[in-house]
């Protein structure tokens, strides 16, 4: 669990397979907004459906040349950078 | 160019949508009927009125705008707004301000609040608006006919997962006197984007 204002690192990309994670928000450096719940986790629903398990999912703001982004990204996409 | 292969990409998809479709009737699954009302059924709830009502009624009602900003699920819902179909996305509105401009857009594909805004516009889904929303959104702005003060921080909200964003856009001045069917009047699709004001 993060909670609001942790500051966060994104992973990589998994090399193939479906994924939430946009490759230009891989490997960066953001802070967490919100918690929006536990879904069931994108990239696995992609192969076992239903099965697939929940996961929580945020909000992380990154900051960018000029502007913010938001992103809604799931728990283990994210490591903590505090 | 993007145009050129936004087309090709949209050919080759409704080709396999046909192919699945002669599958499922073939098989007995469903019928080009039943599909078409379902598409109906859902269409005629997904209407940008109800994006518009939402953003009069948080104009004024300032109980209504806090409940929309920390739950817009169950706000819309009080507006008769319906979501069933829909679960279990998540509804955030994101207010713009004097200092906060919010823009929306998907990046991995075109998730959009349909059942708020209805269809999007084919922009919404071209690969030219998805890259450069966030990587120079002051621009994508200019070229709306936006011109934000240098002051005014974008926010870009990247629609990744399981939540749908409506911008909530500023009351215009002068607008005191409106009803709230007139003010909903005034509120537009590309101010609900975050590609116009109001």
């Amino acid at each position: 669990m993060f909670e609001p204002g942790t500051r966060v690192r994104t992973r990589e990309q998994r090399p193939g397979g479906h994924t939430r994670l946009p490759r230009y928000l891989a490997q960066r450096r953001g802070r967490i907004v919100r918690a929006l719940g536990a879904f069931r986790f994108a990239d696995e629903a992609a192969q076992h459906g239903a099965a697939a398990c929940k996961q929580m999912l945020y909000t992380v703001q990154f900051e960018a040349n000029g502007h913010s982004i938001c992103a809604d990204l799931f728990e283990s996409y994210l490591e903590s950078d505090e | 160019m993007s145009h050129v292969h936004d087309h090709e990409q949209s050919a080759r998809t409704s080709q396999r949508v046909k192919a699945l479709v002669a599958q499922l009737e073939s098989k007995g699954v469903t019928s080009e009927r039943q599909l078409d009302d379902l598409v109906q059924s859902f269409l005629a709830k997904a209407r940008p009125e109800n994006g518009y009502r939402v953003v009069a009624r948080a104009w004024t009602d300032p109980g209504f705008k806090s409940r929309l900003l920390d739950d817009a699920n169950a706000a819309v819902e009080e507006l008769g707004v319906d979501l069933s179909h829909w679960a279990p996305v998540r509804l955030r509105v994101a207010e713009n301000t004097d200092e906060v401009h919010n823009l929306i857009v998907c990046t991995l594909c075109s998730c959009y609040p349909i059942a708020l805004l209805g269809p999007s516009p084919s922009w919404y889904k071209s690969e030219a608006y998805r890259a450069r929303a966030v990587s120079e959104p002051r621009e994508v702005l200019r070229e709306f006919g936006l011109e934000l003060p240098q002051h005014k921080r974008i926010v870009v909200w990247d629609s990744t997962a399981e939540a749908r964003y409506m911008v909530l856009p500023q009351r215009p001045a002068g607008t005191e006197h409106l009803s709230e069917p007139e003010l909903a009047a005034l509120v537009t699709r590309n101010g609900l984007i975050g590609t116009a004001l109001i």
